[in-house]
């Protein structure tokens, strides 16, 4: 159900022209109690017992309906209907208009007309009549109470355009317990009726006097609500999953980490328990003593761009995690390490190559590193890779980001005019490498290369002396 | 209706033992008028936390019906009315972003279970630097124990007393309204703070640990935070 049909309550009042037509349906004989469970202003259940010596019952959530529900003369419980007891077989009519939805609960979450049902129907005196106003998907929902608790079921639809807007049909049954057989094909009848496999007829107008369903006598009815333990409730909350999931925002976190490795600690283990808070604590011996403190940071970037001609602006938020350290040493100095936020600039022109991929604990033959995509390259580079040689450069500061951008722009450097024209035809055909070389002092060969795999899945920077 | 309710209407007591818990539950209604309906609904509120312009933390219980309407007005930004001991009523709303948890709590002798909602403000959901950070619990050491905790400080359980008093001094600790628990919000920067702890440390009112290793700290339950009831709000005059 939507909010505003759940703020309501999953209110649904019976359209005013259903009420006499609903009416017309039932004979009054005797005094009857008779109880609308969920029962709005009571225009409803005035409008089903009109004419009649009966005495009305009415329990309603909403305290001002209840209280127009009470200015109508109906006998009202403000509560909840399943909050409220009452001896079984006290009331001869139940109007029930349950809401239409779902319970709210973590799991197994029942009908709500299920459970109106299944809480009322006991109160109902054998040859009680209900008239029961849900939408037609539920009736599946409510066929088997419904299939085994009564008989002489009729369902017919509602035909104001409210009722239709919810699909909303009336179901008029008699109190009966019914034999399995019978309750069977009832059941199976009802679940047709909901999945729509049988049609459903219209309500037959007031002047159509084919049939009534018969309301018996009954005495005065005497309902309680019970309302709620406070104390039972007072013990209970603390222990409520809801404070478990919030208290991540409450309670201080405990990360701490004791004992000893099983291993001696590899140097990137030792990084990871840093970052992930397990290592605080006091280190270090004499003026160098310390506290240290790591923390993880969501960090979240925010780029607005203005796209076109129209003043329109795109809206980029980035969200990334930071780690942090702070220390406080033995004679009060105070140090923080840690990475700022990056700036809008930094943003839109992120570095060519990421730091963080030139790690000293693993020395693979190859590395694959980040790039941002090259514009309008006439090829494209695939996975981008490293070798050793070109790592080792990369540590002391060579970026080869801009060769690899001539590379993709067909700036093939210095290579021959054979190259050339074998690159010219490997960019026409697409199924050659792509060959560049590019002479630099810092390369201990004096030059670079960079080859594109005939099938474009990769592009590797290297040393000539590493081919 | 109105006036008086008769008897039924009363929460029921405790078989066993009286411990006067609707005292300790606040009645929290909603209500909205549309064109063609209204509605006027009451939950519980065993918890709050707010300042003047917002509320922080709610918790709520009522049946089914009750707190799916709750929730579905949490989730819309809408208003819910209040009336706090020792104060008017109010008008009282958790802002846009609003968190909510939702929890059953099975009644003995009840066919349905009770629903209970949390709902904290996106403030006190994130309780950082920016905004503040929120403590349910002024007593020193539990919101030292959170502050340290939130801003990742190096710092020891025993400093609470001597950083709070600080705290306090350069006015950063601000109180707020709460019920069935002492809120305040802490306005300082993690610089600040790490400021004020290295002239702590430099002047030796704070020392650090004797030895080397990891620093315990103790372990604070919901228990030690939600304490139950009345001798437990920061309401001066409900407290008297």
């Amino acid at each position: 159900m939507r909010n505003s049909g759940r703020i309501r309550l999953g209110y649904f009042p019976l359209p005013g022209p259903e009420g006499p037509r609903i009416r017309a349906r039932l004979s009054f004989s005797q005094l009857a109690s008779v109880l609308d469970p969920c029962a709005g202003t009571g225009a409803a259940l005035l409008a089903v017992t009109k004419d009649t010596a009966v005495v009305r019952y009415a329990i309603e959530l909403d305290t001002d309906r209840a209280e127009a529900c009470a200015a109508a003369g109906i006998n009202t419980i403000h509560g909840n209907t399943i909050e409220v007891a009452g001896k079984v077989q006290q009331v001869s009519l139940l109007y029930l208009n349950p809401p239409y939805d779902f319970e709210i609960g973590a799991s197994d979450n029942k009908r709500l007309e299920q459970v109106f049902l299944q809480h009322c129907y006991r109160w109902l005196v054998p040859g009680g009549v209900l008239v029961f106003v849900i939408p037609a998907k539920a009736l599946a929902y409510c066929s088997r109470t419904l299939a085994g608790r009564f008989g002489d079921i009729r369902v017919y639809q509602l035909t104001h355009p409210d009722s239709v807007k919810y699909d909303q049909v009336v179901l008029f049954g008699v109190r009966k317990d019914q034999t399995d057989n019978v309750a069977e094909r009832s059941q199976a009848y009802l679940n047709g009726l909901s999945w729509r496999r049988l049609n459903i007829d219209p309500l037959p107008e007031p002047d159509d006097g084919i049939w009534t369903y018969a309301v018996p006598p009954s005495g005065p009815a005497t309902f309680t609500h019970q309302g709620i333990d406070f104390d039972l409730v007072e013990d209970l909350l603390p222990q409520s999953n809801a404070w478990r999931q919030s208290q991540h925002a409450l309670l201080p976190e405990a990360a701490i980490s004791c004992g000893q490795p099983l291993t001696p600690l590899h140097g990137g283990h030792v990084g990871l328990l840093c970052t992930s808070g397990l290592m605080n604590g006091a280190f270090g011996e004499g003026e160098e003593r310390h506290i240290a403190r790591w923390r993880t940071q969501k960090v979240v970037t925010v780029i607005n761009e203005e796209k076109g001609e129209d003043g329109s602006t795109v809206t980029r938020t980035i969200e990334r995690f930071s780690h942090d350290l702070a220390l406080v040493y033995e004679d009060g100095r105070v140090l923080t390490l840690g990475t700022e936020a990056p700036t809008e600039d930094e943003q839109e022109e992120p570095a060519l190559f990421h730091d963080e991929d030139l790690t000293e604990d693993s020395q693979p033959e190859t590395d694959t590193v980040s790039f941002r995509k090259v514009e309008g390259g006439l090829f494209p580079l695939g996975r981008t890779v490293i070798t050793p040689g070109i790592r080792e450069l990369a540590l002391d500061g060579f970026n080869f980001g801009p060769i690899l951008e001539r590379h993709a722009n067909g700036d093939w450097g210095d290579i021959s005019d054979n190259d050339i024209a074998y690159n010219d035809a490997a960019l026409d055909n697409g199924d050659e490498r792509i060959f560049s070389s590019y002479n630099t002092d810092i390369s201990p060969d004096g030059k670079v290369w960079i080859i594109t795999e005939a099938d474009r899945s990769a592009t590797t920077v290297l040393l000539p002396s590493e081919n | 209706m109105g006036g008086s309710l008769p008897p039924s209407f009363l929460p029921a007591m405790h078989p066993t033992h009286m411990e006067n818990g609707h005292l300790h539950f606040l009645p929290v209604t909603f209500y909205q008028k549309r064109r063609d309906s209204s509605t006027r609904i009451t939950a519980y509120c065993d918890r709050y936390a707010g300042d003047e312009n917002k509320t922080h933390l709610l918790s709520l219980t009522a049946s089914d019906s009750v707190m799916a309407a709750f929730t579905a007005a949490l989730s819309e930004d809408l208003s819910f009315n209040i009336c706090l001991p020792g104060m008017d009523e109010q008008s009282i709303s958790l802002g846009t972003n609003a968190f909510t948890w939702k929890a059953s709590i099975p009644m003995p002798g009840r066919k349905q279970p009770l629903r209970h909602v949390i709902a904290l403000s996106e403030e006190l959901h994130s309780n950082n630097t920016e905004t503040g950070v929120f403590i349910l619990h002024s007593q020193n050491d539990i919101a030292w124990a959170v502050l340290v905790s939130k801003l990742g400080l190096p710092a020891c359980p025993a400093w609470g007393d001597y950083m709070m008093a600080r705290l306090h001094e350069e006015k950063r600790i601000e109180d707020l309204t709460g019920y069935n628990c002492n809120p305040v919000r802490i306005c300082a920067s993690r610089d600040e703070l790490l400021t004020w702890i290295g002239d702590g440390v430099r002047l030796g009112f704070l020392g650090l640990p004797t030895e080397n290793g990891p620093i315990q700290w103790p372990d604070y339950s919901l228990r030690d935070v939600l304490l139950p009831s009345a001798q437990n709000t920061s309401d001066p005059e409900a407290a008297e």
